[in-house]
């Protein structure tokens, strides 16, 4: 039975620690190329992801999202969706990014408080995480640079380094990431300030295989805020789901209906 | 070359026995011929690295000669396939740091030649016993070396070397450890037992008094035999 | 005395270190323990969950996907009437986050199946009927969750009633959140969808009719996969790589062991080298002393066996209560298991002691009157 596999997954992660076997040595390749690899497995179309995330220390809550989200190779749209707790349960965060590199997004909270966001560092749903973070493709900028290879958790990395363009009007001034080649997954992320500050680290925690590719299920985010850490457990994902214009607009903040009939 | 004869039969027979350390540099025996006959006692006598103690150890065994015979009680001690059971049974080893298992009591090293035997458990102990009290010793059976004093020590080192009830006993600076008192103890049990049980002694030392006592004094310098008879050499007193 | 009293004092000799040695041992020992006691013991779960549900042959997807794989449920209808067939359940079985629960196996079950058949009321009820909001908790799962009949369980979006606790008679059972399937279909959004048959098979059905059966079965849902329920787990490639990895583990650390006794032995070896030429001198015969040698190792890994198996067992009975596994599994720490892990230890413990016992043997007695 297939649970087994995840589970199986999750004792291996959990419990045993086991390092993560060592990268092949993949064929050499550009950094420009590297990025749009990456750009492109991130921005891969439709999909509804179901995931938990701990915040730890500071205000220590446990939340159940829902994330819908049509990232194609020109805009992206996320809505993140609070399922539990009750009290929480429906506040909605939807962010969009146009293929000029403008973003915007609002935020509901029920029963009808609708307000648009004007400061994208604001933290999403009281995390380490800010809205930035989770509309950004920093894959997608112009500037991208290998500045050399490290082991990540045992595991052979290319450093990716990654730095916005002029119009990509982000608040950071470069983002450095340690990708497994052999798995095409960057198994940590840094996110550095213009002035060359250390603001973010997400570590990949655990990474699954899931239609053929392998993706990060869970992360591990650091900072901005000492002594708080941010855990996202992803536990489901379903690829080309159908998401009309409306599901992604004002409107569709207001519902936390999971898609129906969406091949998984 | 003069030889005093105890008894009839040969007991230990060297021909051109020589031994070589570290590929020929040292040359601790350079081709010795001496026969030791039974009930004999034999000191040999000698300056330090005169080679009189691997002599001994060609004897008990313990070393393979580089080139030359030794024949034990007629037969090439070289060719046998047992010298375990040679050292075991024919051979009593007395040395002169005792040697001793530290961490087996009295009793217990006594009994630790006897696992080559196939004598029971008990049987092992009670012989043991017997031994321990023949050399005194039946108060500190179960004390441990570090609990015993030098003599203490060498006494049950004696018995060690009767468990098996061997004919022959070499003996290296049995006393060279010991004070004056327990020195002339220690020598006196050992010439009791050469007597008394017609063992074979060989004892390598170099106290002039002991080798007196002996019926046969080999003196050796340079790993040569330089006189063999009874009484102390001149050359070597 | 006895040889083995001679053996024993060897080892007593440096208590610490023999002490540091055994523990050495006993850790992976230990470690052998509890991998392969949790890995087996999640097959032994796993089975017997689907045994107290009455399975005989599980139909479902081997993908390779991060959830399992569903398929329409009108493929259970090809099934039904095959011969041999008593009775079919469809089932979505999922494993996801649930409230703050890390992981939490959910069952849906299709209403009237035999698969409820099997569960116990503790407390409350089951749902009235299909479409009722409410779901059964297994004992473990309502423990993990801090449930009782009555709160409400958020579900993906939906808010549900927990109308009953239930024992379901195995530890798979007791961990999982169970509602009705067309209910987890309309919540999840997975309409007409299921990832999981269980088949009954009638009474006096033979091993042949049996095979015969699956290999129907998968001729006629080429999505799915049918097999025995004891083979179910055991064809998992996950639970292959589990065990594959289990062992690995424990045998990288036995190789750290055996590195330990072997150190610890030649040591000995070194430290002894008069004693053991006394020992030659005195007419010990060099087997004797390599055999004194191995059982002084072959003792220090007994020893320390018994030891790892005694740490392992309480490793794995803390290890289980950890909230992220508890529920989940019952680890399967067989007497077989714990005597192979004791062999394995005294097996470690001989062949550490190999090339130390050699290195005795090449002593020659006259270095004893050295020094």
């Amino acid at each position: 039975m297939n649970p087994t596999r995840l589970i199986f997954a999750s004792l291996v992660a959990m419990v045993m620690a086991v390092p993560a076997l060592a990268a092949e040595n993949a064929a050499p390749v550009s950094a420009s190329q590297l990025a749009s690899q990456l750009s492109a497995l991130r921005q891969d179309g439709s999909s509804y992801v179901r995931l938990r995330m701990e915040i730890k220390g500071g205000k220590a809550e446990t939340l159940q999202l829902q994330i819908k989200q049509r990232l194609t190779r020109g805009s992206s749209e996320v809505m993140y969706q609070v399922l539990f707790p009750k009290e929480r349960k429906g506040e909605s965060v939807l962010l969009k990014r146009s293929a000029k590199g403008g973003a915007s997004g609002a935020s509901f909270t029920p029963p009808n408080s609708m307000r648009q966001i004007s400061d994208l560092k604001e933290p999403l749903f009281g995390s380490d995480l800010s809205y930035e973070d989770v509309i950004d493709n920093f894959y997608g900028w112009p500037q991208q640079a290998i500045v050399g290879t490290e082991e990540v958790e045992g595991v052979n990395c290319q450093v990716l380094e990654s730095k916005p363009g002029k119009g990509d009007r982000s608040s950071y001034g470069s983002v450095k990431s340690w990708v497994d080649m052999r798995r095409m997954v960057p198994l940590r992320v840094e996110k550095y300030s213009e002035s060359g500050k250390l603001v973010h680290r997400i570590d990949t925690t655990r990474v699954v295989s899931d239609a053929g590719h392998s993706i990060p299920a869970n992360l591990s985010v650091r900072g901005p805020h000492e002594n708080s850490t941010t855990l996202l457990d992803g536990s489901r994902i379903r690829h080309d789901v159908n998401f009309t214009d409306a599901d992604l607009s004002a409107e569709g903040m207001k519902t936390i209906a999971i898609p129906h009939g969406a091949a998984e | 070359m003069a030889t005093t004869n105890a008894g009839d039969e040969c007991v230990f027979e060297a021909i051109a026995l020589k031994k070589e350390y570290d590929d020929g540099q040292v040359q601790a025996l350079r081709g010795v011929d001496l026969r030791i006959h039974t009930g004999e006692f034999v000191a040999i006598v000698g300056q330090s690295g005169s080679g009189k103690s691997t002599l001994l150890q060609m004897l008990g065994a313990l070393d393979h000669p580089s080139s030359g015979q030794l024949l034990y009680r007629g037969k090439s001690l070289e060719e046998s396939s047992d010298l375990a059971a040679y050292r075991a049974r024919e051979i009593g080893f007395i040395f002169q740091a005792f040697h001793l298992l530290p961490t087996f009591t009295a009793l217990e090293n006594v009994q630790i030649p006897m696992f080559e035997t196939s004598r029971p458990v008990a049987e092992r102990k009670t012989r043991a016993m017997e031994l321990l009290k023949a050399v005194g010793l039946e108060k500190r059976v179960h004390h441990f070396p570090s609990k015993l004093s030098g003599g203490e020590r060498q006494r049950v080192a004696i018995a060690r070397s009767l468990a098996n009830g061997a004919s022959v006993l070499l003996a290296d600076e049995p006393t060279g450890n010991l004070d004056s008192e327990n020195a002339g103890y220690i020598m006196d049990l050992i010439v009791n037992l050469h007597r008394e049980h017609n063992v074979t002694l060989v004892m390598v030392t170099h106290d002039m008094g002991i080798a007196h006592r002996a019926t046969r004094v080999i003196a050796m310098r340079d790993g040569h035999i330089v006189s063999d008879g009874a009484g102390v050499p001149s050359a070597v007193s | 005395m006895t040889f083995l009293s001679i053996v024993s004092r060897g080892l007593m000799r440096r208590p610490v270190r023999t002490g540091l040695t055994m523990i050495g041992i006993a850790i992976g020992i230990a470690a052998v323990v509890a991998l392969v006691g949790m890995s087996r013991g999640f097959q032994t779960s796993w089975t017997n969950g689907l045994k107290t549900r009455g399975t005989d042959i599980v139909v479902s997807n081997m993908g390779s996907a991060l959830t399992p794989k569903p398929f329409a449920a009108t493929q259970a209808d090809k099934i039904k009437s095959l011969p041999h067939v008593a009775a079919i359940c469809t089932l979505m079985v999922d494993l996801i986050s649930v409230e703050k629960a890390d992981m939490m196996i959910v069952s849906a079950r299709q209403w009237g199946g035999f698969s409820w058949g099997n569960l116990k009321i503790v407390s409350g009820r089951l749902p009235k009927d299909e479409k009722e909001k409410a779901v059964v908790l297994g004992q473990t799962a309502a423990d993990v969750l801090k449930k009782k009949v009555g709160d409400t369980l958020q579900l993906e979006t939906d808010e549900l009633q927990v109308v009953g606790i239930v024992d379901g008679g195995a530890i798979v059972e007791n961990g999982s959140v169970i509602l009705s399937l067309s209910l987890y279909q309309e919540i999840t959004g997975n309409d007409g969808k299921i990832n999981v048959i269980d088949l009954r098979m009638t009474p006096g059905t033979t091993k042949e009719e049996a095979a015969e059966l699956t290999e129907r079965i998968n001729s006629l849902v080429p999505e799915a996969k049918a097999v025995s329920a004891g083979d179910n787990i055991r064809n998992s490639q996950g639970y292959r790589i589990i065990n594959a990895m289990s062992w690995g583990t424990s045998l990288l650390a036995v190789l750290v062991g055996v590195l330990g006794v072997m150190n610890t032995m030649l040591m000995t070896v070194f430290e002894r080298r008069q004693e053991i030429c006394i020992l030659l001198a005195v007419g010990w015969r060099r087997g004797r002393v390599v055999r004194m040698i191995l059982w002084e190792s072959a003792l220090l890994g007994f020893l320390g066996g018994i030891g790892g198996v005694v740490l392992g067992v309480i490793g794995v009975k803390i290890l289980i209560t950890a909230p992220a596994i508890k529920g989940l599994l019952e680890p399967d720490l067989n007497a077989v298991l714990l005597a192979q892990a004791v062999v394995i230890s005294v097996v470690v413990g001989v062949i550490s002691g190999l090339y130390p016992g050699w290195r005795s043997s090449r002593l020659m007695p006259s270095q004893a009157l050295h020094g």
